[in-house]
């Protein structure tokens, strides 16, 4: 190992600053956020009656936990978001991969998918509940309406983003139209696919929340529409 | 007489968009034979490229045929010809080796004995240390040469070299022009080089065809001799190197 420089010791130093002023300022910001939301409802600048306060979601938090009543609604909305994430992300590579081989027949559904992805699906739950009945399966089913022919839609457009020359490389190689999925396109839209991944695990919860509103008994999207009838 | 290996016979190729038909080449004839380096020059726009895609299968000619061996060339014959393009394309995904190797591995080739051939390869072009490291790390001119190396794993009988150095700073366009000369001169491999820069194809080239501005037609072909030990970037110095070049400057702009 040979000696780090004075310059180079410098430089790191300043990365590791950085990096302290960093973490230190995303603590300090939700720290300071909770700090001035107990302070107004405890000097009574705003209405804790409507607008609670950290130490009243606290207290209400503990005592739901307690008594079992929050933590099989956390676990069933998660199981809801995490298995409709899943079938979204599966559905939308196997869709895109569909479309991306068949030239015809992407041209043929793109106009049918902009209409489908524009579709407000929170109004659609409702009709949902009535074809699919009312169980988690409809559910996960609303989370999958809200997400995936975004994905579909911006999958297929990174596909086709890729570099045409690289794709001339792998058909200059001997390869057939199956290599240029699998050794190209693929592989190049990885990156992609996690942004994708990223932005879909959020639309997904909303799907699923919305469903629940709808249709469910358990779940945090139940228990807000509890929470807002007893308020009433 | 040496053997024939390729030939053109009246090729043509036309592009075709909704605004029209523009024809790319027209009426190209040529022998190449085994073991020549063939390079081909013209104005930007004659279908250089056009006509490299088609030799090697990927393009159909809509008239006239070529033939390989005699034998009329369909599609890609994998294998026998390898194509070289302008960008080296390494996939940053994949380590150099995995790069090098992805002709083979699409092929379904990839034996032991293969990969055994191809490490070699890199070991000779002193890319072997850098075999597990990802294409970014590489320099311009072995990047350049891993590409070469990646179309001479599947072993092809014809390279064809699609302005392979026109992406490099002019220094690394000398050495690995030089370098990429020697490589395929010591594989013994036949080659075609298009480009537009008429000293690498004096420097690199047995034969120059010399293309007319679109739709390309063959308007000369001139024989380059030079001492057979002369590498690339001798042939530079040699006396003839600028005859050689004052014809083609001439050939080139000459309107018609």
């Amino acid at each position: 190992m040979s000696e780090i420089s004075l310059a180079q010791q410098k430089y790191l130093s300043a990365k590791k600053r950085h990096k302290r002023t960093v973490s230190c300022s995303r603590i300090l910001i939700f720290v300071c956020f909770l700090a001035l939301w107990e302070g107004a409802a405890y000097l009574e600048l705003i209405d804790s009656f409507i607008f609670s306060s950290p130490s009243k979601v606290g207290a209400c938090f503990v005592s739901m936990l307690l008594d079992h009543s929050l933590l099989p609604h956390i676990g069933i909305t998660l199981f809801e978001t995490v298995v409709s994430f899943l079938l979204v992300i599966l559905c939308a590579l196997a869709a895109t991969i569909l479309l991306w081989f068949c030239r015809k027949l992407s041209e043929t559904l793109e106009p049918y998918l902009v209409i489908l992805n524009s579709l407000p699906k929170s109004a659609l739950a409702p009709l949902l509940i009535v074809w699919l009945g009312a169980s988690y399966k409809t559910i996960i089913v609303t989370g999958m309406s809200v997400a995936i022919f975004g994905s579909i839609l911006s999958l297929y457009t990174s596909f086709m983003a890729v570099d045409p020359e690289k794709i001339k490389l792998v058909y200059t190689l001997g390869g057939k139209k199956y290599h240029v999925m699998t050794k190209v396109i693929l592989p190049a839209n990885i990156p992609a696919m996690f942004s994708l991944m990223k932005v879909n695990i959020g639309l997904c919860l909303v799907g699923v929340i919305i469903g629940e509103f709808i249709a469910a008994r358990k779940g945090l999207g139940y228990l807000i529409i509890y929470g807002s009838q007893v308020l009433k | 007489m040496e053997e024939k290996l390729l030939e053109l016979r009246s090729v043509g190729y036309s592009y075709h968009t909704m605004q029209g038909e523009t024809p790319a080449l027209h009426n190209i004839n040529f022998t190449v034979h085994k073991g020549e380096f063939l390079a081909i020059v013209g104005p930007s726009g004659c279908g250089k490229s056009t006509l490299l895609s088609l030799l090697c299968g990927l393009l159909e000619p809509e008239h006239g045929s070529i033939l390989l061996y005699g034998q009329k060339l369909y599609q890609k014959s994998a294998g026998n010809i390898g194509y070289m393009l302008q960008h080296d394309h390494l996939f940053e995904w994949r380590t150099i080796l995995q790069n090098v190797l992805l002709g083979p591995e699409i092929a379904g080739k990839l034996t032991p004995a293969r990969r055994e051939a191809v490490e070699q390869m890199l070991k000779t072009y002193g890319l072997y240390k850098f075999k597990d490291a990802r294409p970014s790390q590489l320099s311009g001119g072995m990047r350049q040469r891993a590409a070469l190396v990646r179309t001479l794993a599947l072993e092809p009988e014809i390279l064809l070299l699609d302005e392979p150095f026109s992406a490099l700073d002019y220094q690394t366009r000398l050495t690995v022009g030089d370098d990429i000369g020697s490589i395929i001169k010591k594989e013994h491999k036949t080659a075609i080089l298009v480009t537009h820069d008429l000293s690498e194809a004096v420097s690199l080239g047995s034969r120059v065809i010399v293309l007319t501005a679109r739709p390309g037609t063959i308007k000369n072909i001139i024989n380059i001799k030079f001492p057979e030990y002369l590498t690339p970037l001798q042939r530079r110095n040699a006396p003839e190197f600028k005859d050689y070049f004052n014809q083609l400057w001439k050939e080139m702009n000459e309107h018609e």
